[in-house]
């Protein structure tokens, strides 16, 4: 899942949840894996140019993403992982435009065609449900443990979640990452429901002439958007709606906090110059501002 | 919540496994409502109308329900209604001597009914089971009926098959001015032929529903109901005829069969609901109903308004059905002396415009508006039958209602 997992659930060790959680991770791990090239994801890339049948998990992450893809006007687009083939975040150099741009030709979800449980990608481009697969983990981990009747939260790498209040009443105290020190809290924020996703220009980047350029591109340009928020937490109902929205934040760039307002969704936003704003901002026990 | 926040939220709800399905399927918290509705039929047209009342029924109707969850995996609920109906209904339709279709009114009467239904249902992770239970009474008619039914979710919640059972029984006690039975079987024979009569049904269906992608699902059903008992109308009569002017078969098998589709459009965020049905039953009666609706969703980006979870849902809804005629529906020629209207009851007749062939056209429109915990509903329907809108051009049958059906209600979860 690309980090540190941690489940805290109040359960008896001998009800075996623990190992169903644990195998529900591992079974989305290996089916949208794109490392591995036996997953289903891998093997729905390689089908590029033909038509390849999904079940109804993969068509309803799928049916989510378009969604994500209408409802932020472009700019959610899970056709975008190809630009890891110009952009080097290890190399500390910047892509070259003409290499960019020949990249760009195979980004576009709307070429993408669907037809009921079928999906056919157009050759030269792939999927990446980088940004889905693990938010969806936790989502399912806390279903899994709300049908088991149990208490819990689920941090997968920073995707958050919980089943309710811990069983004596308190909230779950969840830990903001500051975007420019690692390791270190910028805030805590009680959660007694619902789940918490953050993204931040500080997860992979790579600076170049003193300028911050992070891992989360615009479908349009093929580059980070510039003025962008160095970090953006959302609280809301479930993980893969949080960390869709975080994404399409980072890339609403300077007007993300507006945008965010205008949904009417709990957020924590630290702009550029680390200045704090957004609804949980207030409700936080320790914001800092820098 | 925003407009986007819901798009969103409903399609990540969309995915299967996002939720606990034993969460999902047991109702999170209650609802209360009330429901007022205002029925005024059309009045009779005096040009074909023999006499009587002129005026038909008027209906106000008063409904209240009550959900309750009850622990994790049940819920419970109460409906009750109350009725208060004035007006005429039609006795008998009739050729007079020149020929002219005619219908006699009974006289207005006033009219109570009250009705409570209750019950519990069930649910599992994938499945769910509730029974019901209630009674219906009125001063010359008593309803009981039980049913009970179910639903099991396959295919990863992609599948839903459902089925049901019910059962009822009616007690007819038509209530008449006279005291002595000759009295009675002469003055009002249908009502002395029913006196004390009963039916009982039953009734089985099986549906399945099938969701095809993120914004559609397609559903058919089938059902079987049986009649038995006194079926006939024991308020069609005709003073001094000494036998009763509606005897009907007494039972009735009943077939229906139905499809439906639902359409989701996420760009004006709206639904498209399109359904057809079609029944048939051993009275010869073959009928269909198409309807399509619109539903039609609103949320106002205003901060009052999503600070207080307002939004709207307008609904046009347009609905037709024609049936063909039952094969003892017969109006009676009284220009010439009429074979049918004996006391022989195993000769089956009756002039009751609702076995007639006809179609009848029904458009409605209505608002739901959502504030926090409310939910408001004004609605109205406008319906017309007529012979014509069922292709039948060879006879009237003015006895056929028209009516307008006003509907407002508030609901409450808590």
């Amino acid at each position: 899942m690309g980090g540190p997992c941690v489940l805290s659930v109040y359960t008896d060790c001998e009800s075996g949840l623990m190992d169903r959680l644990e195998a529900e991770v591992r079974r989305l791990e290996t089916k949208y894996s794109r490392f591995d090239p036996d997953s289903l994801l891998s093997r729905m890339n390689r089908s590029a140019g033909d038509w390849f049948d999904i079940d109804p998990e993969t068509a309803g992450l799928l049916d989510f993403a378009d969604q994500c893809f209408r409802e932020s006007e472009g700019l959610f687009d899970i056709t975008t992982g190809v630009l890891r083939r110009a952009w080097d975040f290890k190399s500390g150099r910047l892509p070259e435009q003409r290499h960019l741009n020949a990249v760009l030709s195979a980004v576009g979800w709307p070429r993408v065609e669907r037809r009921g449980s079928r999906i056919k990608i157009p050759t030269g481009m792939e999927l990446d449900l980088g940004g889905l697969v693990k938010e969806f983990a936790a989502d399912r981990l806390l279903a899994l443990m709300a049908e088991a009747d149990v208490s819990g939260l689920v941090n997968l790498a920073g995707d958050i979640g919980v089943t309710g209040p811990q069983p004596d009443g308190t909230p779950w105290l969840v830990g903001i990452s500051h975007p420019r020190r690692p390791g270190q809290a910028a805030a805590t924020l009680p959660l007694s429901s619902g789940a918490l996703a953050t993204s931040g220009d500080y997860e992979r980047f790579m600076v170049v002439n003193g300028r911050r350029y992070c891992h989360i591109l615009h479908p349009g340009t093929g580059w980070p958007v510039p003025g962008g928020p160095a970090s953006v937490t959302i609280v809301t109902d479930h993980c893969l709606l949080a960390g869709a929205l975080t994404t399409m934040a980072m890339l609403k760039g300077k007007e993300a906090e507006s945008w965010l307002a205008g949904l009417g969704v709990p957020f924590l936003l630290f702009d550029e110059q680390l200045t704090v704003s957004g609804t949980l901002a207030s409700r936080s026990p320790r914001p800092h501002s820098q | 919540m925003s407009a986007v926040m819901k798009n969103l939220a409903r399609s990540a709800l969309a995915v299967p496994g996002m939720v606990s399905v034993a969460q999902a399927a047991a109702p999170a918290e209650a609802e209360t409502g009330y429901r007022f509705t205002y029925y005024s039929e059309d009045d009779s047209p005096a040009s074909r109308s023999d006499g009587g009342a002129q005026e038909r029924y008027k209906i106000q109707v008063h409904q209240f329900y009550l959900m309750m969850p009850f622990g994790d995996h049940m819920s419970w609920d109460i409906e009750t209604s109350f009725e208060s109906m004035s007006g005429a209904s039609p006795a008998y339709t009739y050729k007079d001597d020149e020929d002219v279709t005619r219908v006699y009114m009974s006289g207005a009467s006033t009219e109570r009914r009250f009705d409570l239904y209750g019950s519990g249902r069930y649910y599992w992770s994938e499945a769910e089971a509730g029974a019901t239970a209630g009674f219906s009474t009125e001063r010359d008619y008593t309803a009981f009926f039980a049913g009970t039914d179910g639903s099991i979710q396959l295919n990863e919640q992609m599948t839903t098959i459902s089925g049901g059972l019910s059962a009822g029984y009616d007690i007819l006690n038509p209530t008449q001015d006279f005291s002595g039975d000759q009295q009675q079987q002469a003055n009002t024979p249908g009502r002395f032929a029913a006196k004390g009569e009963s039916i009982w049904q039953v009734s089985a269906y099986e549906g399945v529903g099938q969701v095809i992608d993120m914004n559609t699902v397609v559903q058919a059903g089938i059902s079987v109901t049986h009649k038995n008992g006194y079926l006939s109308d024991p308020y069609r009569e005709y003073a001094g005829a000494e036998v009763p002017y509606d005897i009907r078969p007494d039972n009735r098998t009943l077939l229906t069969l139905s499809g439906g589709a639902r359409r989701y459009f996420p760009g004006p965020d709206a639904a498209l609901h399109a359904d057809v049905r079609f029944l048939v039953d051993t009275w010869d009666i073959f009928s269909s109903t198409w309807e399509v609706a619109w539903y039609q969703n609103y949320a106002p980006n205003w901060n009052w308004f999503v600070d207080n979870a307002i939004d709207f849902q307008l609904v046009p809804k347009l609905r037709y059905y024609q049936q063909t005629e039952a094969y003892f529906y017969e109006i009676p020629d009284h220009g010439v002396a009429d074979p049918y209207y004996t006391a022989d009851t195993t000769t089956y007749y009756s002039s009751d415009p609702r076995l007639s062939k006809y179609g009848a056209l029904s458009i409605g429109l209505s608002l739901k508006t959502d504030f926090r915990q409310f939910s408001w509903t004004i609605g109205g329907e406008r319906y017309a039958a007529n012979p014509a809108y069922g292709f039948n051009g060879d006879e009237e049958t003015p006895g056929l209602v028209s009516f307008w059906r006003l509907t407002t209600g508030l609901d409450y979860r808590f």
